[in-house]
This record gives C-alpha cells, structure tokens and sequence, in this order.
C-alpha cells in the first residue's frame, strides 16, 4: 500500500485516477465487511453490502468533506447501508424464522457473544460494534452515526446492559 | 437498585472515561455495594467479549469486484453529469407513482409487500376502527403500514419512521388528527437531498404548513407529486383529506444526487 494519505488519495481519485480508489478500498474493505458481517450475520449479504458501500462512497466523493477522516465517512455510509439492508433482510424474512439465530448448548463464547448482538436491534449492534469492535471514540460515533454525542452515550450504555442481561442469562442457562 | 448517576458513572468506568476524584467514587461504591461490583464487572466483561470477536478476512476477490462495479466515467465528468439528471429522474418518478396507483397494478401492489396477509389484517382491523374522515383512531390499534412490514406499522394517531439514505438521514411523521392527515419530513443532517411525495387519487393535497423550529422547505406541487429539498435547517409539513373510510397511499423518495437511495411505501 502507498504512503499516501486519504485526502490525498481522494484528489487523485477525483481528477480521475480510479487506480487511488483501489487503494481506499484496500485500506477499509476489511472493517466494512466485518461490520457488515457482525450486523447482518451472513458472509453473502456482507459482500453485498461492502460493495454498495463502496460504489456509493465513490457516486459521492465529490460530497466528501476532507475536515473529516474518509474512514469516519466511509463507515457513516456503511452504517446507513446495513441497517437498510437489516430491515429489508427482516421484511423478506417476516413470516420465516429459518434464518433467526437459535441457541446451542455447545456454542462457544464467541458464538454466543454474535448471538447476542444478534437480539440488539439493528443500531444498538452498530453503536456496540463501533465502540468496541472497531474502536470509534464516542466523537467519531457522533459523526458517523450522525447523533449527538448525549444520545449516543445513552444508546450504548443501554445497549451494552441489554447485551450483557443476554449473556448472563445465557450462562445461567448453560450452567443449569 | 441502582440509579441512573451511578449506571453512568459505572459505564464511565468501563470507558476508562473518569476523572481521578470519579474513579475513587466508583472504588468506594465497588467496595461498599455488591450490586454495583456486579454490574461493573458484568459489564467490562461483556465489552472485553466484544473486542475479542475474530475478524473475517473478505473474499480475495471483493475488491476486484467492487473495482469492476464501478462507473466508467472519470470524477469530473460525472460531478458536470449528476446535476442534469436530476429533472429527468422527478419525470421518472411521477410515472412510478402514476403506474403504482393503477388499478390493473393493485394485485401486484398488495403482492409485493411479503408480510401483506399479517399487515392486511392489521390494516384492516385498523380501518374498521376508523369513522368518518376526522375522528381520532383508537391508539392502540395499528392505522397503517410503512413499507409493509410489521415493525414499520403506525401505530395511534402518530408514527414516525427513518428515511436513511447513503448521506441523508431523516424522518417521516404521520400523523391523523381532526383537521387532515400530516406529513412532516425533516432532515438531521446537513447533507441536502431531494424529497419527493406522490399520493394516490384518494387523497387530496390540502396545503403546506410550516414546523415553529424549522424553516420551510420550498416544495412544488403538481398532479400527486409533492417535490422539495431537504436539510437540516428545513422541513417539508404537507396537509393532506382523503375520503372516508378509504386508505391514503403515500410513495416517499429520497433522491441524492442522481440516485434515488430511498423508497418507502406507506398506507394510512
């Protein structure tokens, strides 16, 4: 990868060098994908999603604010992508549960811990998959996820007491 | 019990976010209540699990694909071309709206909402609840559909639902009230978006009003097609009658750039 940094691989894209994009990509199709991945818990949707991230980010670059890390902006489109692709993936889903997680007896941790995010709503798995998967501040938060930096805390304190409720209860049943 | 000063300061904890003089509060409060130890050390626990989730490698070929997808044109050219596309796509969106209102398309309308049978009933049960054009409907039942899908049901006289796009958010209220059916749609962010409403033959476009924080959003009007343009310093409010008895259908678009990046159907 090149020592370049985003904003200056942005202007390259821009006065037409497509090649700075595939940089941009290389740079942040892993942490997308995964995102896509923890949300939406299937590897073909993720691609899907990751993909339409980064058509979109590129239809829209001439919107991007350099102020602004690429990658905060890349992943408030991201957050946009997956959650509309969560609510179209329930609509399709409605009256069919084959895809809803079940629990296993046997499952490990981590199983159990994307399970549980899995029960969040859609931007409650966001919020704690930003905070501590990704390691956003709760300032890069505010702007990606495009909520004051109040509501933002409030959210993922919730959020993070609802997943834990999940996960303790689950041990509890295990362990019966 | 544990109140809400102490959750906050717990989650503060477990964010390594405290001052020294806040840190020795939470020690002492570790110290002196079990349930506060508790709920301290469940939590940093549960974010620890959090952070110790595996990465997934992507395809190797995702990039190439993603490369392969994307336009030909260069940036230049295609910042020159968005803006012309604009008029052409409101065209295009007004036959939409005109084609879903159809009769002949009214079984494929009802067919493309997958839940249809759950929310038809829901809709149903809403509408015979409803009186004559004006009265109030009972808050507990559901009054229409966003979308067709059971979590986007509008439930009482008020419901509002997101319109996310790629860098637009934003809402759309619904509301039912004595005098008409509102529709208020604002922005939350500063991205600007172009905000199209079409409605059905049913339903007569009334007026436009104006939200007491925000300023108005210029909006043109024309056979079933509302138009404007959108941000957060302003706000589309429609006024819209139906008649009675009859469902309203209400097509929401959200255009940015020169992609419609939002389509919400919703049935009142």
């Amino acid at each position: 990868m090149s020592r370049e940094t985003d904003n200056e691989l942005v202007s390259r894209c821009l006065e037409g060098d497509q090649r700075a994009y595939g940089e941009l990509i290389d740079r942040y199709q892993k942490p997308v994908f995964n995102h896509a991945l923890r949300t939406l818990g299937d590897e073909r949707d993720a691609e899907d999603v990751t993909q339409n991230v980064f058509m979109k980010a590129y239809q829209h670059l001439a919107n991007f604010n350099p102020d602004y890390k690429f990658f905060s902006w890349v992943y408030r489109i991201a957050i946009n992508e997956t959650i509309n692709a969560a609510k179209r993936k329930r609509r399709h889903d409605a009256l069919d549960d084959a895809d809803a997680p079940t629990f296993f007896v046997d499952r490990d941790s981590e199983q159990e811990v994307l399970e549980g995010l899995w029960q969040l709503g859609a931007e409650d798995r966001a919020l704690v998959l930003l905070k501590h998967f990704e390691g956003f501040s709760y300032a890069e938060i505010e702007y990606i996820m495009d909520v004051p930096l109040k509501t933002v805390k409030s959210r993922l304190y919730t959020a993070r007491q609802r997943l834990k409720d999940i996960l303790t209860r689950e041990r509890r049943i295990q362990n019966d | 019990m544990i109140d809400d000063k102490v959750f906050e300061l717990i989650n503060a904890g477990v964010d390594d976010e405290l001052s020294p003089s806040q840190r020795s509060e939470l020690d002492q409060l570790i110290a002196d209540q079990p349930e506060v130890a508790d709920l301290f050390s469940q939590m940093t626990d549960t974010v620890h699990r959090v952070q110790a989730l595996k990465s997934t490698d992507p395809p190797a070929d995702l990039r190439d694909r993603i490369m392969a997808s994307l336009p030909a044109v260069s940036m230049a050219e295609h910042r020159e071309t968005r803006l012309d596309s604009v008029s052409s796509g409101v065209g295009s969106f007004v036959e939409l709206v005109r084609s879903l209102f159809q009769p002949r398309y009214a079984l494929q309308f009802a067919t493309v909402f997958a839940g249809g049978l759950l929310i038809g009933a829901l809709v149903v049960s809403g509408l015979t609840g409803i009186g004559p054009f004006g009265e109030l409907v009972d808050p507990n039942q559901a009054v229409g559909t966003i979308g067709g899908s059971p979590e986007n049901a509008l439930t009482g006289p008020t419901s509002t639902t997101e319109l996310r796009g790629d860098l637009f958010n934003g809402t759309v209220t619904v509301s039912r009230s004595a005098g008409g059916l509102d529709l208020v749609v604002e922005g939350q962010t500063n991205q600007t978006a172009v905000i199209m409403i079409g409605f059905d033959e049913m339903t007569e476009f009334e007026g436009l009003s104006y939200l007491e924080n925000k300023q108005s959003a210029n909006a043109t009007i024309s056979s079933g097609l509302i138009t404007a343009t959108l941000s957060d310093s302003n706000a589309l409010k429609v006024r819209f009658r139906t008649s009675n008895g009859e469902p309203s259908r209400f097509v929401v678009q959200l255009k940015e750039g020169d992609s419609i990046t939002v389509t919400e159907e919703i049935t009142i």
